[in-house]
Parts: C-alpha cells; sequence; structure tokens
C-alpha cells in the first residue's frame, strides 16, 4: 500500500493555516492568513472554486453544515459560518484559538449541524452550533489539567468528540460540551526514561480514531497507538519529527495520514498512509516523498472518494489517493459469569491457508470490543482473560 | 527485556568511535585517538594502545582472533592492532580515508584475515589484507558504485560484502569488486525523487534491514529482492547518522533512534525481522535525546551497547542486557481427547506484550509430540486447531 500522487497546488499570496474537506461535493476547504482568505478547490480537478475572504486571518475552518463552513481565529475573538457558494458570512462572538499553525483546532458533525474549536485560554473550548442558528458558547473545564488547554479536536463519531491536551490527556466530549471519558497519557512518550526530570510538558497534536483504537501524536515526536476503550497504550514509535510533531487526519477505512517533517533543511518531507487498525501494532506504507522542505501543517482524506489531502506552508497542496480499504467491523467479547470484562485480543488473518498467518490487532480490549477488520479474510481469533499460569484463553475463526 | 547494565567513559574527553566484541571483550576505538579493549561484563579496561592513526573511523576484528584493523576518515592510512596488547602497525602504502568517523560500519571483517572498509573516492572500496604477516591495503573498483561511495559495510559471512551506498542502494560484492545483486531503496512515490543515504545494515538470511539518511528502515528479502516491510525510525542525517544498526542475532538486532533536535529522549530498540516483518519487542528510552554513531551487540553474552555521538561522560557508551534470541525446540502436541494423540495446525505466536506479538510459526503437525523452534526466555501464545476446526490455545515460556 502507498499513497498515488495526483498533483499540487500553489495557491497565491496565501500563507496556508488549515483545511478540512467538503464531503458532499468532493472539495477542500483552506484558510490562509496572507489575504486572508477562504479558498475552495474541487479535489477531482484540483481547480479553484472560489475564494472568499474573512474578518481577519484565519486559523482553522470545519465543514459543519451542507455549504456551510465554519471559520476560528486566533486573533479575533468571533466564530464565522461561511456560505460557501456565496462567501457571506455569520459572526457570532467566541474567543480565539492558539495562533500556532496546525489542524485539528476545530471539528464538527455535519449530521448535528455543530461543533468545536479549541481555545487559546487553558481549560476552555468552544461549541458553536450553526444548526440553532449561529450559536456560540464557552466552556471551562476542570478535567482539562490546570494551566494547560485543549490542543485538538476530533469528530469520534456522530454526537462524540476526542480532544487532546498539552498535558498529555485525552478527553471525550458529547454534544452538549460535557466529558464522557477521560484518559491522561502525560508520560507516555517518555515512559521508561531513565529520569523524567529533564522532559517538557506533553502535548498532544494530533488524533486519529477508528473502533477503538485512537493513534496519538506527541509534540515530542512519537506516535502512540491506544485502546480507547482500556486506556491501554498499545504501541509508542518516535517519528522523528520536528515542527508541529506528525500531522494525523481523520481515520478513513482505518487508515489516516501522517507526515514527517525532517530537521534537515536539505530533506523533503514525506507523507504516509498509516493504518493503525488492521496493521498491528501501527503499519505505514512506503513514504509518499515530497518537493519541499516547508512543514506539513495538516492533512486530509475524503472518506468517499479516497482522494488525500495534505498542505504545506510553502505553500503548496498536495493531492494523492489513499488505497481503499475493503473492511467492516467484527464485535469481539469475553465473558466470566455472565459478566464483560477487559480481555486480550489476538486477530491473526489466515485467508491464505497453513503457514500464512499474520498479525491483525493485538490488543487489550474491553467486552464486547467492536473492531475493524478487512473483509473476504479468514481470521484466527485468541482472546484471553487473565495473566500468566491463570490466563484462560479462548480460539476460533471467523470468515469476513 | 532491554535494561541497563554500566556507562563507560575513558576518562580523557575522548567520544567512542566504534566498538565490536568477541571473547567476552569490548573492543573500541575513540578520538583521543586510542584503542582500549574492556572486559564486556566489568568494563574493566583489559589492554590499550599508546596511539592510533589519527580521526579513527572504524574497527574490524580479524578472522585470525588476534588482531583488528582500524580506518580512518581524516588520515590515509590503515592500523593493525594485536588485540591482547594494543601494539599496532600501520600502512599508508594504498590506504585512503573511510566516508566518515561518526557513521557506523566503516569497515568489515571479512574470511582470512581480510577486510573492506568504506573509501571516500567514488566508485571504490577498500581492500585490507592482514593474512599472513605483511597488512597490505588496495583500492578497488566496485563498477555498480561508479560515481557514488559506499556509506556503510557489513560481512555476509561467507566472504562477500553488503554496501550501503550513497545513492540509496545495496549492493552485495567480493573483496575484488564484483557485484553479485543490488537493490535499490523505493524513492517511489513522489512529487520529486529524493536522494538518499543508506545509513546502516543488519543481515540474516534472507533479510537484510536498512537504514536510510530519511529516517527509514526497509527490510529487503535478498532472496526475492522484494521490500518486505517498512517503518519510520529515527532522525538520520548524511553527516551525523543517528539510526545505526547492529549485527543480528537470529534474527533480531539493535537500532539506535535519536528524535529530533528538541525532543526529550533518544531510544535504542530490540529490532527482530526474523520473520519478514519489522518489529520492536522491546525498548530502552535514553533521558536525554541524543545522536548515536554506534549500537552492538555480543550474541555470546547478549550485552549490547550505545555509543552516543558525545563526549559527554554520562552517555559515551552504555552496555545494556538484552533477552537471549537463543532458538530452541519446544515440545507441542495435540490430543484430543486427553490422551489421544491427533494431527492438526499449530501457530505459535511469540507474545512480548501487547503490540509487540509476531506469528514465529503456523504449521501442520501429525498425530504425535512435535518439536517446533521457539525462542529461548520468550512468553508464547500458542493456537492448536484440528479439522474439525476445534480450537485449544495455551501459553508457555519458551
Amino acid at each position: 500500500m502507498s499513497l498515488t500522487y495526483v498533483a499540487s497546488v500553489t495557491p497565491s499570496s496565501a500563507t496556508l493555516r488549515a483545511g478540512c474537506t467538503n464531503e458532499t461535493d468532493n472539495q477542500l476547504i483552506v484558510v490562509e492568513s496572507t489575504t486572508p482568505s477562504l479558498i475552495i478547490y474541487n479535489m477531482d480537478t484540483q481547480a479553484q472554486v472560489a475564494r472568499w475572504g474573512t474578518s481577519s486571518a484565519p486559523s482553522c475552518v470545519s465543514h459543519v453544515a451542507p455549504g456551510v463552513a465554519a471559520i476560528g481565529y486566533s486573533g479575533t475573538s468571533v466564530i464565522d459560518f461561511m456560505q460557501l457558494s456565496t462567501g457571506f458570512r455569520l459572526s457570532a462572538a467566541a474567543g480565539t484559538t492558539t495562533s500556532t499553525v496546525k489542524g485539528q483546532l476545530m471539528a464538527a458533525d455535519l449530521s448535528l449541524q455543530l461543533g468545536f474549536m479549541v481555545s487559546s485560554t487553558s481549560r476552555n473550548y468552544f461549541r458553536f452550533d450553526y444548526g440553532a442558528g449561529g450559536v456560540v458558547t464557552s466552556y471551562l473545564n476542570r478535567a482539562i489539567n490546570t494551566s494547560s488547554t485543549a490542543n485538538c479536536i476530533i469528530l469520534k463519531s456522530t454526537g462524540r468528540w476526542l480532544m487532546g491536551t498539552t498535558a498529555g490527556q485525552v478527553i471525550e466530549i458529547n454534544a452538549g460540551g460535557e466529558v464522557v471519558d477521560i484518559a491522561d497519557f502525560g508520560n507516555v512518550p517518555n515512559s521508561g526514561a531513565l529520569s523524567v526530570s529533564t522532559n517538557t510538558a506533553n502535548t498532544i497534536n494530533y488524533l486519529s480514531y477508528d473502533n477503538n483504537l485512537l493513534l496519538i501524536s506527541w509534540a515530542q515526536g512519537a506516535l502512540s497507538l491506544v485502546d480507547w476503550s482500556t486506556k491501554e497504550v498499545i504501541y509508542t514509535q518516535p517519528t522523528g519529527s520536528s515542527t508541529n510533531g506528525t500531522v494525523l487526519c481523520a481515520a478513513s477505512s482505518g487508515v489516516c495520514i501522517t507526515s514527517r517533517n525532517y530537521t534537515t533543511s536539505t530533506t523533503s518531507n514525506v507523507l504516509f498512509e498509516t493504518d493503525f487498525t488492521c496493521g498491528a501494532p501501527i503499519s505505514s506504507s512506503l513514504p509518499l516523498f515530497t518537493d519541499s522542505t516547508s512543514a506539513i501543517l495538516d492533512a486530509g482524506i475524503n472518506t468517499t472518494t479516497a482522494r488525500g489531502w495534505a498542505l504545506q506552508s510553502t505553500p503548496r497542496i498536495r493531492f494523492f489517493d489513499v488505497a481503499p480499504r475493503a473492511s467492516t467491523t467484527q464485535t469481539f467479547t469475553y465473558q466470566v459469569a455472565g459478566d464483560h470484562v477487559p480481555f486480550r485480543l489476538l486477530c491473526l488473518d489466515r485467508t491464505g491457508g497453513v503457514g500464512t498467518a499474520t498479525r491483525l490487532i493485538d490488543t487489550y480490549a474491553q467486552s464486547p470490543g467492536t473492531y475493524r477488520v478487512p473483509t473476504g479474510k479468514t481470521l484466527i481469533v485468541a482472546v484471553g482473560y487473565g495473566e500468566g499460569a491463570n490466563a484462560l484463553y479462548q480460539g476460533s475463526q471467523i470468515s469476513t | 527485556m532491554l535494561s541497563l547494565r554500566a556507562t563507560l567513559n575513558d576518562g580523557t574527553g575522548a567520544r567512542y568511535v566504534d566498538a565490536q566484541a568477541a571473547n567476552g571483550l569490548l573492543y573500541t576505538i575513540t578520538t583521543q585517538p586510542r584503542f582500549r579493549a574492556y572486559n564486556l561484563s566489568t568494563l574493566q579496561e583489559m589492554a590499550s594502545s599508546t596511539t592510533l592513526v589519527s580521526t579513527p573511523s572504524g574497527i574490524a576484528l580479524l578472522s585470525g582472533g588476534a588482531s583488528a584493523v582500524v580506518t580512518s576518515s581524516g588520515s590515509s592510512q590503515v592500523d593493525l592492532v594485536q588485540l591482547a596488547t594494543g601494539y599496532r602497525t600501520l600502512v599508508t602504502s594504498g590506504a585512503n580515508t573511510t566516508v566518515s568517523n561518526v557513521i557506523s560500519q566503516q569497515v568489515a571483517p571479512g574470511l582470512g584475515d581480510k577486510a573492506v572498509s568504506t573509501r571516500a573516492t567514488t566508485g571504490t572500496v577498500q581492500r585490507i589484507d592482514a593474512s599472513p604477516s605483511v597488512m597490505t591495503v588496495t583500492s578497488v573498483t566496485v563498477g555498480a558504485l561508479s560515481g557514488q561511495t559506499a556509506r556503510c559495510i557489513i560481512p555476509t559471512g561467507d566472504g562477500r560484502y553488503f554496501i550501503g551506498t550513497s545513492d540509496g542502494k545495496i549492493h552485495t560484492i567480493n573483496d575484488t569488486g564484483f557485484t553479485y545483486q543490488t537493490v535499490t531503496l523505493p524513492n517511489t512515490p513522489n512529487v520529486s525523487a529524493p536522494t538518499f543515504h543508506v545509513a546502516s545494515l543488519s543481515y540474516y538470511d534472507p533479510y537484510i534491514l536498512a537504514t536510510t539518511t530519511q529516517g527509514m528502515a526497509y527490510l529487503w528479502n535478498y532472496s526475492s529482492s522484494a521490500i518486505v516491510s517498512t517503518q519510520m525510525v529515527g532522525t538520520c542525517d548524511s553527516s551525523n547518522v543517528t539510526c545505526p544498526l547492529s549485527m543480528n542475532a537470529s534474527g533480531m538486532a539493535i537500532m539506535g533512534r535519536s528524535l529530533a533536535p528538541g525532543n526529550s529522549y533518544a531510544d535504542i530498540v530490540e529490532v527482530y525481522f526474523e520473520k519478514g516483518a519489522i518489529t520492536f519487542p522491546s525498548t530502552f528510552f535514553n533521558e536525554i535525546n541524543i545522536a548515536f554513531n554506534n549500537v552492538g551487540l555480543d550474541p555470546s553474552t547478549w550485552i549490547c551497547w550505545e555509543q552516543a555521538n558525545t563526549t559527554t561522560a554520562n552517555y559515551q557508551l552504555r552496555t545494556f542486557d538484552i533477552t537471549p534470541n537463543n532458538k530452541i525446540q519446544v515440545e507441542t502436541a495435540i490430543q484430543k481427547p486427553q490422551g489421544t494423540y491427533v494431527g492438526g495446525d499449530i501457530i505459535r505466536i511469540r507474545d512480548d506484550g501487547i503490540g509487540r506479538t509476531v506469528v514465529e510459526s503456523d504449521q501442520t503437525i501429525g498425530a504425535s509430540a512435535t518439536l517446533i523452534p521457539a525462542t529461548e526466555g520468550h512468553n508464547y501464545i500458542e493456537i492448536a486447531i484440528t479439522t474439525t476446526p476445534e480450537f485449544d490455545v495455551r501459553q508457555f515460556l519458551a
């Protein structure tokens, strides 16, 4: 598997800040701060569809409703709702988001026509509700560690979002902005270090989620894979990135785009297609080598067309295709005396018969646990409860 | 598992450039410049030279077991050092500098007290022949290396060598420059094709693990000439390599992974690639982010080491214990009902922890107790499948 390069586009007079996908119309929406403006591209032809001025230099954008994008700012305390066909803006008083140039500062649920934006103020985030007429609500959430801020947000599922913080927390919130789940992974990228005294704050920059598996990109230059049902950290690997760490995007059929920003001025940055659901624990494709050393800021995939995009600060917009996965979901269970319990889940692909078994999933799951699996495969599954000599394992075979 | 044993510094403020282990000893060269031999377990110094070629770049232990050759990246000279005493002789005739003294694997031992090193002149490597008593150094032209330099070199064990090049290729050569096979590490897909160096190599038949200055690790199947596994690893560049590899031991090696400046740690990892996939069974995190210029592994003691590209005393050279990777035979059988042997399939999964499992074997056995290879000291999950199919799962420690 690897990304298939399609084309690059260079916006005129632009400093790219962030982007989002309008899946319905197969459009890429980006915001830039030089003019400042919102630019729409056709993802098939890469042609510019429209360019509309924004109220000030925008920081983030999200497709919140059919034909409407929400725009957030780091220097102006408003959230704009922009009609994509006309550029008409409806402004609502809000607060500011971080001035750091990065993606995942806001995320919306198209079906509910509302979303959230992370704030530059500690413990704070904003809910913007286009469906209710453009209402913005500010939340001060004391579940977020003192003096730390929400730093990224993604849509997990309908009505649920995941936020990563500058203190290594991941917080799940519902459409009302209430915390429904939380975990602290603050020391993960340094776990096992001889000393943690010299470590800097453990900031989460990007997230990607698919069926209980959560991929975390750390500012320290590492990726961690977590089973969100049990909060088990399955795996951590360095990525060696510098500026903004490794960019992630929302998953499409269990894969996401990851980036790598090199530290040397002569090495062009690269993009990967990363499978973190059926490629246990993390499987990255051959890199797509760009021709630019400028930082990769944001990335995304149209899950319908499998066309992907990435923004480089040069400015360049890269378009490429992701190999779609033929996949489905499978629920695994383990019960003790009728009660669902956390369990070890090992899932192997043995479609080719004897001698071909390879690992697909290896995690510590909460029963019942639903995970993505490839279709058309013969899977061997081992589920276990307990440790060591007391562990109780069961085996099975399923066809997908 | 990797666990820290000790930290070594030579007390002079010099940096360790390269090290090789044999006979329970660690043979090092330093920027002082000196040759120093240490007891690998205790790190007691056992021998040293009074001097050494300036800017030493690599050390190769010759097959005779009594001596080593030391190359230089700053002086056209090769030293021959007696391991027991540190006594050295030198040759300048025919000698040239190697490409670097911060990149590992600058010189590789061959058969019959021979060695081959990188050479700063493009299109060539350097053959060093210390047999029987007079050392000679010769430039060897490698046609496949035209216009490029070898960046790293390791032995195949049968008198041939793998060289990683400045244009992202791996050649299999002999010490006359004959090229048996070439693989080009992929630079596609791309917007613009990059040029990168091969940074370090580790070989376990039929796989060659290669890291590059793009910070990538590729696993090449030598038999099929296919790249079978890819991983992003640490940060690398062409002058200060920070993802070196050790020699392999039964399909595992040590890799150093540094991160970007400003990050808080650099780790060394156990890399397991025996079964054609790159996995990392265990990791040791250093407390600072340092650049590694060499890592090593001694399969006789299962002690490994990291060498940092620094003269700071606490981080110069660290030794570690690692879980042995010895292959043993572990019996298995399927009984149904208990006491009655039946045939079926056995899937044996090495279990180094959640996210670190690997399928080591998947085979059919007959209606009897059967020996299947496993790795000593590692945990396993074994799935037995009868023809029905029915399943049974057990755990064991090999």
